[in-house]
């Protein structure tokens, strides 16, 4: 991808769909979708390890033309070894930045947080959405600075939807 | 685009306390929709206080003796546009209070946008659709914002917004008011997160989009050409 283009957020789910992978939306793009206004420049997906779901998730990466963001600049594709074995791909594709992990926070699995998740229908894609709570979770965990600096918008949103619940 | 100047100014408008909204070109670029303009179109609310605060920010902007000449008379009369242009550069200030009988500041969404780290007052998409649609000249841009905003009913979409809302119309121009902008004590834009709260996951992402192809538009550092 011309690195001057901006991520394509939609295209990115729709292929990840079309390949039937099971996933979730975690990070910025869920506190968005969540309705935390936050700018992030990546989608960050949480997958299912199981052995046929890497298998599609490949697909979907081949198809977008995916390797490893490596600041040494060597072009380093994702294969079904590192998928296996490694718990965080951060990726440049086609579409934009694409980051995919096998778990999040402290270890947690897609098993484990699928239960925490959200369905929402995008257009035609029907997506899962980590909880606000548990984004919040896993930006505390993170405790980085850029994590540290979200987390009052996505606190102030999270009490704000809980007013609006209760008012409703 | 003199992106700089631009900032500058609206930054001035924010400082002064001016009651405007930007339309225009400047604003598709802030809604995604990159043109290219060395023009900066605003409408301010037609009021002498109001005129002369613009006129106050401006001079922190640009030393010039021919901001006097901005009249409020002139734009509070029944041809309500001016254009200031100064001694320097490219850039040109359209300065309207009314379009023609259709619209009237009283009659303008607007939305809290970001240029660049600047805070600034934007008409919304559905604002934008209807003024370029009064403007024949726009009518191209009429047509990107209906597909852009998915304004393919607007008048039924506009009701629907608001429906959803459950706020009227008139509300938020109360919500425009700088001086009652909503922050939490930690800082936070709690009107920002409200409006955002009010959308479908689906706009919520659309905006998403849109910040990032405006920030990536800026990053480059230049408006590109369609």
């Amino acid at each position: 991808m011309d690195e001057s283009r901006s991520i394509r957020f939609l295209g990115l789910l729709r292929t990840l769909l079309r390949h039937g992978v099971v996933f979730c939306v975690v990070g910025g793009v869920a506190a968005q979708l969540e309705g935390a206004p936050v700018l992030t420049l990546d989608l960050d997906v949480l997958y299912d390890k199981s052995a046929d779901n890497l298998g599609r998730l490949l697909g979907a990466l081949r198809e977008l033309k995916a390797h490893y963001r490596d600041p040494a600049g060597r072009h380093i594709e994702p294969d079904m070894a590192r998928l296996e074995t490694m718990r965080m791909h951060l990726l440049a594709t086609d579409l934009g930045a694409l980051d995919v992990m096998a778990a999040i926070g402290a270890g947690l699995t897609y098993q484990d947080l699928v239960g925490r998740t959200v369905q929402y229908q995008l257009a035609e894609a029907r997506v899962l959405v980590l909880e606000l709570g548990a984004v919040i979770e896993t930006k505390e965990y993170a405790n980085r600075e850029k994590d540290r600096a979200a987390l009052p918008v996505l606190r102030q949103t999270l009490a704000m939807k809980g007013r609006l619940v209760e008012e409703k | 685009m003199e992106l700089e100047i631009i900032k500058n100014v609206l930054a001035a408008l924010e400082s002064e306390g001016v009651r405007y909204l930007v339309f225009g070109a400047v604003a598709l670029n802030l809604l995604g929709l990159a043109r290219a303009t060395e023009d900066l179109d605003i409408f301010i609310a037609p009021e002498r206080e109001n005129i002369q605060r613009l006129k106050v920010a401006l001079r922190l902007v640009f030393a010039d003796p021919a901001i006097e000449e901005i009249s409020a008379d002139e734009l509070l009369a029944d041809s309500p546009a001016v254009q200031y242009i100064p001694p320097e550069g490219d850039f040109r200030l359209d300065i309207l209070t009314r379009l023609g009988e259709a619209f009237q500041f009283t009659d303008l969404e607007a939305l809290r946008a970001d240029l660049d780290g600047q805070p600034v007052w934007v008409a919304s998409p559905r604002t934008l659709y209807r003024m370029d649609t009064v403007r024949s000249k726009n009518r191209g841009d009429a047509e990107l914002l209906r597909r852009r905003f998915n304004l393919e009913d607007e008048e039924a979409n506009f009701r629907a917004f608001w429906e959803r809302r459950r706020v009227a119309p008139a509300d938020l121009e109360v919500s425009r008011e700088p001086s009652l902008h909503e922050e939490s004590a930690d800082g936070v834009d709690l009107t920002l997160i409200r409006w955002t709260l009010g959308l479908t996951p689906l706009e919520r992402l659309e905006v998403l989009q849109d910040w990032v192809d405006g920030l990536t538009e800026l990053r480059r550092g230049r408006v590109p050409e369609h």
